[in-house]
């Protein structure tokens, strides 16, 4: 119902011209350049990293185990909000980083990172890596381990293992988690409005600017409705051809 | 586990990846590890190491209305939220097991499901914008209710796939034996399906507790004076200003959910030993 309400308000307040006038809009594509990117990199970069993990997870054992699965879980159900609050923390100026990289003789200024466009990206994947790393950990699990002794057994090398034993097991789960990195990346508020600020706009804090501070619900609506449409079709398109679904419900 | 043929297919590379997930893990714990100090600072400006150590702005924070009003907010309203998402989430699930087990309606239950998990993945501020048009109708949008059916639509998906994942290990003969036997789909319902699946359902409610009460889109389209939540009242001063005390409202954040699904991981374990272990 509220998604039927975001129609009506968007052609009654716009209509056509008004929707074409909001959508091609040089601030909202820079926005969506922006996003694009950002969501694109984010999904490739934790891809990689949650597959490392996800090795590393069913690998380790002991304390590492521990430390492991501890900090996943943990930073799972840490409040984003929280996790990102750190980012800027050690972002700001004379932060963490500033004062690290000072001490060090890095730099001698302020590095001002924060509200920048790079800015969002480590928080970005530090907030989206459990995402990733779970379906593709599910996929791991589930593997035979006679298949990996019996490759052994025939002697092949660590390598060819990983090619054609290891990753095919895991693509399901990296492909499920990577759509799911992508697509929640696509509409991602808290993130962006904390580290990329208000100078650096992606869709959904765009999206709250014309809401909380121009007054424009129509174009708000337009541009919401313009997202959600996009990330409806994605998933619906990756649950009929990978069905993603039944890998996130699954972790 | 299949840790141990994990440990030898890889051989010597292994000595690279477990290093470099400990150097991830790290990373996943950074800002944790900033945060906490922070908020423990004695000086009046956020530094990083702190100077002294002091509990000084946690005193401040429980002494601020502005602050305990929040939480209470946000106390009150994730409660709620979770109640109606339990309860509907758990409907949805027992409602779809009893639709996927007639045939001709099978496909309806595949859809549906699909539909049941959407609002997990709908971008929060489209959904909260349209939600905003939804109350601008029917008036009370300063009220606390939106953001009660807000984050409780946000929740439901968690507790239905908690308690679906749950009702899918009943064995469907249970059910059929109790239907032969002339109970009412209530009654199967109640004696049979409903106490198998406790745990998913209390397990759901906590995923939907935790999600509800640290959730900052939906509140933060509502908010207004007499309904800002703690999560919000950190957004909104969070982006004006630098002070320890958003470090340590932070840190409650944290310590809330931490606490949320250390007590429940506790009761259900407890609950299960008691119980001479069922599953």
């Amino acid at each position: 119902m509220p998604l039927v309400t975001l129609a009506t308000r968007a052609i009654h307040d716009k209509g056509a011209s008004g929707i074409g006038h909001t959508l091609t809009d040089p601030l909202f594509e820079q926005a969506v350049t922006r996003t694009l990117v950002l969501a694109l990199t984010v999904a490739v970069i934790c891809l990689l990293l949650g597959t490392l993990y996800a090795l590393a997870l069913v690998t380790a054992k002991g304390p590492v185990k521990a430390l492991l699965w501890g900090a996943l879980l943990v930073s799972f159900w840490i409040s984003l909000l929280v996790r990102t609050y750190g980012w800027v923390l050690l972002l700001q100026p004379n932060g963490v980083l500033d004062k690290t990289l000072r001490g060090l003789g890095v730099i001698h200024d302020s590095l001002n990172a924060l509200q920048t466009t790079p800015a969002m990206y480590p928080g970005m994947v530090h907030i989206m890596l459990p995402y990733m790393v779970l379906p593709i950990y599910t996929s791991l699990a589930a593997l035979d381990p006679s298949q990996l002794r019996a490759a052994r057994s025939m002697g092949a090398p660590p390598l060819l293992t990983f090619r054609k034993v290891i990753l095919p097991q895991l693509r399901p789960g990296a492909i499920a988690g990577a759509i799911l990195v992508f697509v929640l990346s696509l509409g991602f508020f808290v993130t962006p409005a904390f580290l990329g600020g208000p100078s650096k706009l992606t869709v959904g804090t765009i999206i709250e600017r014309e809401f909380n501070s121009v007054y424009d619900f129509g174009a708000a609506s337009v541009m919401s409705l313009a997202l959600v449409f996009v990330v409806l079709a994605i998933y619906l398109v990756a649950d009929r051809l990978f069905r993603v679904g039944e890998h996130w419900t699954a972790g | 586990m299949a840790t141990h043929g994990f440990r030898q297919a890889f051989g010597w590379s292994r000595w690279v990846i477990v290093p470099l997930g400990i150097v991830l893990a790290l990373f996943l714990l950074l800002p944790i590890v900033i945060i906490v100090p922070t908020s423990l600072t004695a000086s009046s400006f956020v530094e990083f190491p702190p100077s002294g150590i002091s509990g000084r702005w946690y005193s401040e924070f429980f002494s601020d209305p502005v602050w305990t009003d929040a939480l209470r907010t946000s106390v009150t309203i994730a409660l709620e939220a979770t109640l109606l998402a339990t309860l509907v989430g758990t409907a949805a699930a027992l409602g779809l097991r009893h639709l996927s087990a007639r045939p001709q309606a099978a496909r309806y239950a595949r859809s549906l499901r699909t539909l049941f998990i959407l609002p997990a993945i709908i971008p929060l501020v489209g959904y909260a914008l349209g939600l905003y048009n939804v109350f601008g109708f029917v008036g009370g949008s300063t009220s606390t209710t939106p953001i009660v059916v807000g984050q409780a639509a946000l929740a439901f998906p968690l507790v239905f796939v908690t308690v679906a994942a749950g009702l899918a290990r009943v064995p469907p003969n249970l059910t059929k034996a109790a239907f032969s036997l002339g109970a009412s789909w209530p009654k199967v319902v109640w004696r049979v399906e409903l106490p198998l699946v406790v745990r998913n359902i209390v397990a759901g409610a906590v995923f939907a507790l935790a999600l509800a009460f640290d959730e900052v889109v939906i509140a933060f389209f509502f908010n207004s004076p007499t309904n800002t939540t703690l999560p919000v009242e950190l957004f909104v001063t969070a982006r004006e200003s630098v002070t320890p005390i958003i470090a340590a409202a932070a840190v409650i954040v944290m310590l809330v959910a931490l606490g949320t699904v250390g007590l429940a991981w506790s009761v259900l374990t407890l609950k299960s030993r008691l119980e001479g272990g069922y599953r």
